[in-house]
Formats: structure tokens, sequence, C-alpha cells
């Protein structure tokens, strides 16, 4: 809206209304110097319009002085970091299936992959042989990995005089496998026909894997026409074929090594 | 505040570069040398100065999401103020109510003159003023009340308002010429005609002698 130029033909009313219009643009300095001065004349010679410009001026007076009143903010930015922290957190993005599907699959394959080529870096070697009573045993050096039953068939063979066999010697017992088997009573016999049941690789798992492998146990296992045989040697004492000896493997305390009993029974 | 204005230079580009390339501390001066200049809109268009601080960390949160974005063919401020309103307005306009102001606060209170200490009468009569004109504003229509926090909390220009308002000119004069129309009739509806107190004298006088 443009200021309107005073029409001197106007009626007084008109002049005021008009008058009092221009006071926006007389405060915001709009009005051209003719228009200035027909507001002054004007306001000079009617004292309701001079009147109604000393209310506009106090006023706009008051509106530029409001301001000050506003209480001070202090310092916001603590509240500001403090939400932007919120903000960060509550923003991470989730993970939806089609993102966590192929990296769980991913994170799985690594695992295989991981523990196929540890195995492979660690293989089971087969060590030099000695011969005891007819019967080769390995010693104790065995690289402490998982040995399944199928594996113990398959390990290389070594003819003797009468007889084929495979044998490993391996070392402590099972802490992972023990965590799902506390308490697990594990009946070597020392001298006993182990039928290669379910229950065997578990057993021979749960000797093998230990970290570190415990000192001095020692699992003998040959085959011969009889099918498989089982020797535990503990603390280097070779049990013999004399009686039963139950190993208990005590599970207590996880994060220790498991500890070994050995009971004597008699058949 | 009101003539303080904070003017977007070459170190507000510098800072935004900064902050871009990975320097936090560069939001954070820019936080600090705007927080004001936010709070004060907010506090104009909201009327509570709870609410006022909050949206202000609002506003500063929504800038720094917002920040690679920001093209410089504006000005860093009239950017910051376009967000500023806008935040406002829509807390304003959720809130569907008026709001009254408590008599005026505290601060004020604290930052009165030794002069104004001793004329207690004076500080009070000041205090009221500014009480009514925030209440009269907080009863503007939303349209309005934004472009008086601009001209009047802000001390901006009619160019400076149409920028940031993204409006011509002479919209700008418009809108503002309606704004301070509703403002007083607001005003003189709820208090009656604007008395004369020796501060608003001495400015009113001030500005006549300016003209």
């Amino acid at each position: 809206m443009l200021p309107k130029q005073f029409d001197k033909t106007s009626a007084a009313a008109n002049f005021c209304a008009e008058a009092q219009e221009q006071f926006f643009y007389r405060v915001e300095g709009l009005l051209s110097l003719k228009q200035e001065a027909t507001l002054q004349a004007h306001l000079d010679s009617c004292e309701r319009c001079r009147y109604q410009w000393n209310q506009y001026r106090l006023l706009e007076s008051q509106l530029c002085l409001a301001h000050e009143a506003i209480p001070a903010p202090g310092d916001l930015s603590a509240g500001f970091y403090q939400k932007l922290a919120q903000e960060r957190k509550v923003s991470t993005p989730r993970l939806r299936w089609f993102i966590t599907l192929p990296t769980f699959a991913t994170a799985i394959v690594a695992i295989v992959l991981f523990q196929t080529v540890n195995h492979q870096a660690n293989p089971i070697t087969p060590m030099p042989l000695r011969s005891e009573k007819g019967v080769s045993v390995l010693s104790k050096n065995v690289a402490p990995s998982f040995v399944s039953g199928s594996e113990i068939a398959n390990m290389p063979t070594q003819s003797s005089a009468s007889e084929q066999h495979r044998s490993v010697s391996l070392k402590g017992g099972g802490h992972r496998a023990l965590s799902r088997h506390k308490h697990a009573i594990v009946s070597l016999a020392t001298t006993v026909t182990l039928p290669m049941t379910a229950k065997q690789p578990v057993v021979l798992a749960m000797l093998n894997d230990q970290r570190p492998p415990l000192e001095g146990v020692d699992l003998e296992v040959t085959d011969n026409e009889r099918g498989f045989e089982s020797k535990v040697h503990i603390g280097g004492e070779d049990l013999g074929n004399h009686g039963t000896r139950v190993v208990t493997i005590n599970d207590e305390e996880p994060s220790t090594m498991p500890t070994f009993a050995v009971e004597q029974s008699q058949e | 505040m009101n003539g303080e204005k904070t003017v977007a230079t070459d170190e507000d580009g510098t800072l935004i570069a900064r902050f871009l390339s990975g320097d936090a501390t560069a939001f954070d001066t820019l936080f600090r040398k705007y927080q004001d200049y936010v709070y004060h809109i907010l506090y104009g268009i909201v009327g509570s100065a709870e609410e006022a601080r909050d949206l202000t960390q609002d506003v500063f949160l929504q800038v720094y999401r917002s920040l690679p974005r920001f093209r410089h063919n504006a000005r860093f401020a009239t950017w910051l103020y376009r967000i500023a309103v806008n935040r406002g307005v829509d807390a304003a306009r959720g809130a569907k109510r008026w709001r009254f102001l408590p008599l005026v606060q505290d601060n004020s209170a604290k930052e009165q003159s030794a002069d104004e200490m001793t004329e207690p009468e004076f500080a009070f009569e000041k205090q009221m003023e500014q009480k009514f004109i925030q209440d009269t504003l907080q009863r503007c229509p939303l349209s309005h009340r934004d472009i008086l926090v601009l001209r009047y909390y802000r001390d901006m220009s009619l160019e400076e308002i149409a920028e940031t308002l993204d409006c011509s000119l002479a919209a700008a004069k418009v809108r503002l010429y309606r704004a301070r129309k509703v403002f007083k009739e607001q005003y003189e509806t709820l208090y009656g005609a604007p008395t004369v107190t020796a501060r608003t004298k001495e400015d009113a006088d001030a500005t006549q002698a300016v003209r």
C-alpha cells in the first residue's frame, strides 16, 4: 500500500482518516518531503490527529523497547548438545531384515571359513609311532583341535606286525563342551572297546577342546580287529587293563581349567 | 540486542566450511553467536521463555542436520531466521491457545539500571508496558506476529524482512502495515490508549527529533 497524496478538496474527516494512515509510512521513513509537509501541516491544525499521532509514537516506542523484557536465555549449548546426543542415539538406523539377513549370513560364512582355515593351519599330524605291546601309540604332542570320530577313522594308518591301527593322543578336557555338559562323567574304561557311537566324538571333543590343554591326560584309541579300543593315560600312568577308571570332569568353575579326578572302581 | 544486528559475514561462511570439514568447534561458535538471535525471535512468537529456550535448541538441531544443504546464495542469518520463524509459528499454531506472559520476569528486573532502581514506580511502569506489549503480541495472529517480531525484536529493515520472509519489498510493507494496525487495535482493546511514561516520552521525543 503506497502512501496516498492528500486531496485538498477532501472533507476534513477524510483528511483525518488519510492522515492517520500515513503514520506508519512516516515512522518507516517512506513519505516524500511533500507528503511529510502536508501531514505535518494537518497535524498542526488538527488536535485529534495530533493526539492520535502521539499515541502512535508512544506505542511504537513501547514496541521498540519490548525486547528488553525478554528474559535472558542463558547458555543453551549444554541442552543443545544433550539433545544432539539423544538424537544421534535414536537415529541410529534400525537394521531391517534385508540388511541383517545378509550380514548374519556373511558372519556365519566368515566364521566357517575361519574355522576351516584354522583347522587347515593346525592339522592333526601323525606323530612318530612307538610300539607298546603291539599297539601303536602316538605321542602326546597332538595339535589341540577338535577331533571327531570320523576324523579318527580317517587318520593315517600304520601297519604293525599283526594289525592295522589308528591311534591318537589327546590332551585335556573340553571346556566348551563342558559348558553344555556340566559335571559330565566320562566313563572311559582304561581298556575297553568303544563302539563308535554318537557319544564317542563328543567325548573326544571334550577331551581335546581344552584351552589350554591339560597336561597328562591322554586318550589312546586303537583300531584293531575288535573295533576301536580306547586307553586313558593320566599323569603319565598307564592304567593298564586292570579295573575301570572313571574320569570325572569337574566344571563347577567354568572360567577356570576343569580338573580331572580319577576314581578306581572294580570290575 | 534490538540494535545489535548480527550480520552474517564471511566469518559465517568460514565457520560453516570448517564445520562441514569436520571441525565441531565451528558449529559451537555459530551456536553461541546466534543463540540469542534465535531465542528472541522464538520468544516473540511463542511468548514463553522456557518454550523459546527449548525451541532454540530444536532450531539449532535442524540447522546442524541441514547445514550440509545450506546454499550460500542466502545469508546464513537469514536462513537461520527462516528456520526459527517457521519452527516458532508451528509451535505456536500447535499450542492452539493464547499464551499469557507472566509478569515481566526476573532477568529484566535484574538488568535495571541504577537510575531505575531508585525509581521503583518508573521501573514498575516500564515492566507493565512491556508486559502489555508482549501480551498484545501474543494475541495477534501468527501471520502478523512473525513480522512484528522481525521488525521490533530484531530491528530488521523492510528489505531484511522481505529477504527473510522471502517476499517482495512491497509485500513486506503491506504486511507490516497491516500487522501494526492490528497490533494497535488489539492493544487498545485490551489496555486502552497507551500511557505516557517518562521513558516512552523520552523515546518518542527522540524519535520525533529524528524525524
